[in-house]
């Protein structure tokens, strides 16, 4: 009776070595096929999700500022604000879970790049009533983000990450500021 | 026990809590509220036999029906992904669970389920009624968006 060997035989090795090949054809392929951010003018509508708002414009940050620390300036920074006319959240949402959401959202999926790739992060963001030192009282659409770019950057590109996109929608989308 | 938990980590078993872990925006109370009623039911399940083995009294019937409930429990906690949520990754509570009373839920149920795996642990009435209140805590959220 013919004894069958044990170890592990070219087969074996074949399977790994191809299975290794393939593993790197996959991280590679998912590497090359990230979809690049799909460009949104000012004043579109930008769905996220079941959300939706628009990008109205981008400004310099008022001067003189409010008192108020966002615009404090920055040494080697211009500030700016871009504002968001916020259309469509939950309608089950209270108040202070809208404010709470739109605020959280744009700290964590707002982002400003620059013609040299440079990303500059959210600095805040408040209602737009609060930058004119107003009662912003029940208006949750209106916002400002504020953002601190390096002096000199130009070309900037807000860009919006969508979490969970739904079909049709963008994972990232880019919204050229004119500035 | 702990290997016990562990199964529950890959139990194939389909509930309807499946899914969850992997959305990353809105989920509403609608699209949840099977889940949570699962979840409920499951609390439910401990809290009985549980009351039985902090006082002392309970049979093995009721600790082996304790162990089963506190599996489902768990199972369904790990599907909705809450336990990172509410431990090391708060920041997205807000993006994921647009509901206040969702939300509020989510963490009364979380707190409850680790104060009476405490006491499955450790049998103790201190974190029995930590438990006990968190689970009540988590029925009255639950009533507002059944």
């Amino acid at each position: 009776m013919n004894k069958r060997d044990a170890t592990i035989g070219p087969s074996g090795n074949h399977r790994l070595t191809r299975r290794i090949l393939l593993s790197a054809a996959c991280v590679l392929a998912a590497a090359c096929a990230r979809e690049p951010p799909r460009e949104t003018a000012l004043g579109s509508d930008i769905e996220v999700g079941p959300y939706a708002f628009r990008i109205l414009r981008a400004r310099n940050a008022p001067n003189p500022p409010p008192p108020i620390s966002s615009f404090r300036s920055q040494p080697g920074k211009k500030g700016l604000v871009v504002f968001v006319d916020w259309k469509k959240l939950d309608d089950d949402m209270d108040m202070m879970r809208r404010l709470a959401f739109i605020e959280s959202f744009m700290k964590n999926r707002f982002s400003i790049r620059d013609a040299e790739d440079t990303r500059t992060d959210v600095f805040s963001a408040m209602q737009t009533r609060l930058m004119y030192m107003e009662d912003p009282g029940s208006n949750w659409r209106d916002w400002v983000v504020v953002f601190h770019v390096p002096d000199g950057s130009r070309d900037l590109r807000l860009l919006v990450q969508n979490p969970e996109p739904r079909e049709g929608q963008a994972r990232t989308v880019a919204v050229p500021l004119g500035m | 026990m702990l290997a016990a938990i562990g199964a529950a980590c890959v139990n194939a078993e389909p509930t309807a809590c499946d899914g969850f872990a992997e959305r990353k925006l809105a989920i509403n109370a609608n699209e949840y509220r099977a889940c949570a009623g699962e979840i409920m039911d499951a609390l439910d399940a401990v809290e009985k036999p549980l009351r039985a083995i902090v006082a002392g009294k309970a049979s093995s019937e009721d600790r082996d029906a304790c162990r089963a409930a506190y599996e489902k429990l768990r199972l369904r906690i790990h599907r909705t992904g809450l336990e990172d949520d509410y431990r090391s990754r708060p920041g997205t509570v807000l993006e994921r669970w647009s509901n206040g009373d969702v939300s509020a839920f989510n963490s009364a149920a979380s707190n409850a389920s680790v104060q009476y795996w405490a006491v499955l642990a450790h049998p103790n009435a201190d974190n029995f009624a930590q438990g006990v209140r968190a689970h009540e805590q988590a029925r009255r959220y639950y009533r507002a968006f059944r």
